[in-house]
């Protein structure tokens, strides 16, 4: 089966307009007690009219997102770890900055992407 | 002695005129690859900071750098109307950007200059403040609207853009002169066609241009050309610099030329997402 592509528009109070696009897959090898299994982000696209710096942030969260299950606390952990990561890159501190978009928002934009699959 | 040569040789660094640049190109796309080459002279230390207007003749769509083409732009009504879509190498929106219409800079300046703060909200005010300034020479009070916006009696005249590449600051934006709200729904695309005439009146409410409010005020509206000249003043009062008028370098010229032929007219970075 062809796994969907499922486009959640997210805009909040103050902030610019978050519109990804992610593709979720099943992840098989641990069922909960009710029978249903985890999401597990196969592939995901950040776009909208936010500014990032450094830019290519972006791409390095869609990649890292790669097989992270579809968990709030998951999912902000490892854009966070990103995010610090790339403060420190190359052994020197760079700011980092997202203007209109927050980690929570993309995190809140996956979950209710999720809610569409379930 | 030696400590009077040394002083001497601070203030002349110190003295040091900005460039001022006017840059003619088909279309608003070459100018992408000015831009990054001025980015990269400043970044290098071989040039001053720079204040460069840009004036194109094509009518285009500028989308921002994390923008998906396809969500955006009605492609195939810009295909239609001879527009051309490009893609930023700053974030923000996707905007329809006439020649005619509005006057476009780009200000280059390192984040180690002591005129400009290191903090991006402040950097776009101080950056936005020289603009406004300028503005105000024609008769207008236009103010700032964090996060990168200028309006004027509460509605956007500017917008602009900015990134940070090896340690230097790139920003650039638009000052609209006269607004075709209609003009710039017809190549966007609108989530919702249902609503498209609803969307079109809230943008006239948000969206208004310098020669809308001259009129309203029953004053002459102004050319580009004033507006450039006003804005001039605007950087050199704000940054308590002068400016030369100049030229781009022969390897800037070549750094954009390359930059435009492997990235900037091309579809893996105009329809990187």
């Amino acid at each position: 089966m062809v796994n969907p592509i499922i486009s959640v528009d997210l805009k909040e109070e103050g902030s610019k307009l978050l519109r990804i696009d992610v593709e979720f897959e099943q992840k098989g090898d641990e069922e909960h007690n009710d029978g249903s299994t985890d999401l597990v982000i196969k592939k995901i696209i950040i776009t909208g009219d936010f500014f990032v710096h450094p830019e290519d942030l972006i791409p390095k969260i869609e990649e890292e997102l790669k097989g992270v299950r579809a968990r709030e606390e998951e999912l902000l952990r490892v854009i966070n770890g990103v995010i610090d990561k790339t403060k420190e890159l190359e052994g020197r501190k760079q700011e980092v900055k997202l203007v209109g978009l927050t980690p929570e928002m993309i995190v809140k934009a996956i979950m209710k992407a999720g809610d569409k699959v379930k | 002695m030696a400590d009077l040569v040394g002083e001497e040789e601070l203030q002349g660094f110190k003295d040091e005129k900005w460039r001022l640049i006017i840059t003619r190109t088909k279309s608003y796309k070459e100018q992408m690859g000015i831009d990054e080459a001025n980015l990269l002279e400043v970044a290098s230390g071989r040039s001053p900071p720079i204040l460069r207007f840009c004036y194109f003749e094509k009518p285009s769509v500028a989308i921002g750098f994390f923008q998906s083409v396809e969500k955006e732009v009605n492609l195939e009504e810009c295909e239609k109307q001879g527009i051309e879509v490009f893609r930023r190498m700053t974030g923000g929106g996707a905007v329809f950007k006439d020649p005619k219409k509005e006057l476009n800079y780009t200000f280059v300046i390192r984040e180690d200059d002591e005129k400009i703060p290191i903090d991006i909200l402040e950097s776009y005010e101080k950056i936005c403040g020289a603009v406004i300034e300028g503005l105000k020479e024609l008769g207008i009070n236009p103010e700032f609207k964090p996060i990168n916006d200028i309006v004027l009696n509460g509605k956007k005249i500017s917008g602009n853009a900015q990134t940070r590449k090896q340690g230097t600051i790139l920003q650039h934006g638009t000052i609209l002169l006269d607004v075709d709200i209609e003009k710039m729904f017809s190549v966007l695309k609108i989530s919702d066609e249902k609503i498209r005439d609803k969307m079109i009146e809230s943008a006239k409410q948000r969206v208004t241009s310098i020669n809308d409010e001259l009129k309203k005020m029953g004053k002459k509206p102004v050319k580009l050309e004033d507006v450039q000249r006003a804005v001039t003043k605007g950087f050199e009062k704000v940054f308590d610099v002068e400016f030369k008028l100049d030229k781009l370098t022969k390897e800037e010229e070549e750094k954009a030329r390359e930059l435009y032929e492997l990235k900037y007219n091309t579809d893996a970075w105009n329809f990187w997402r």
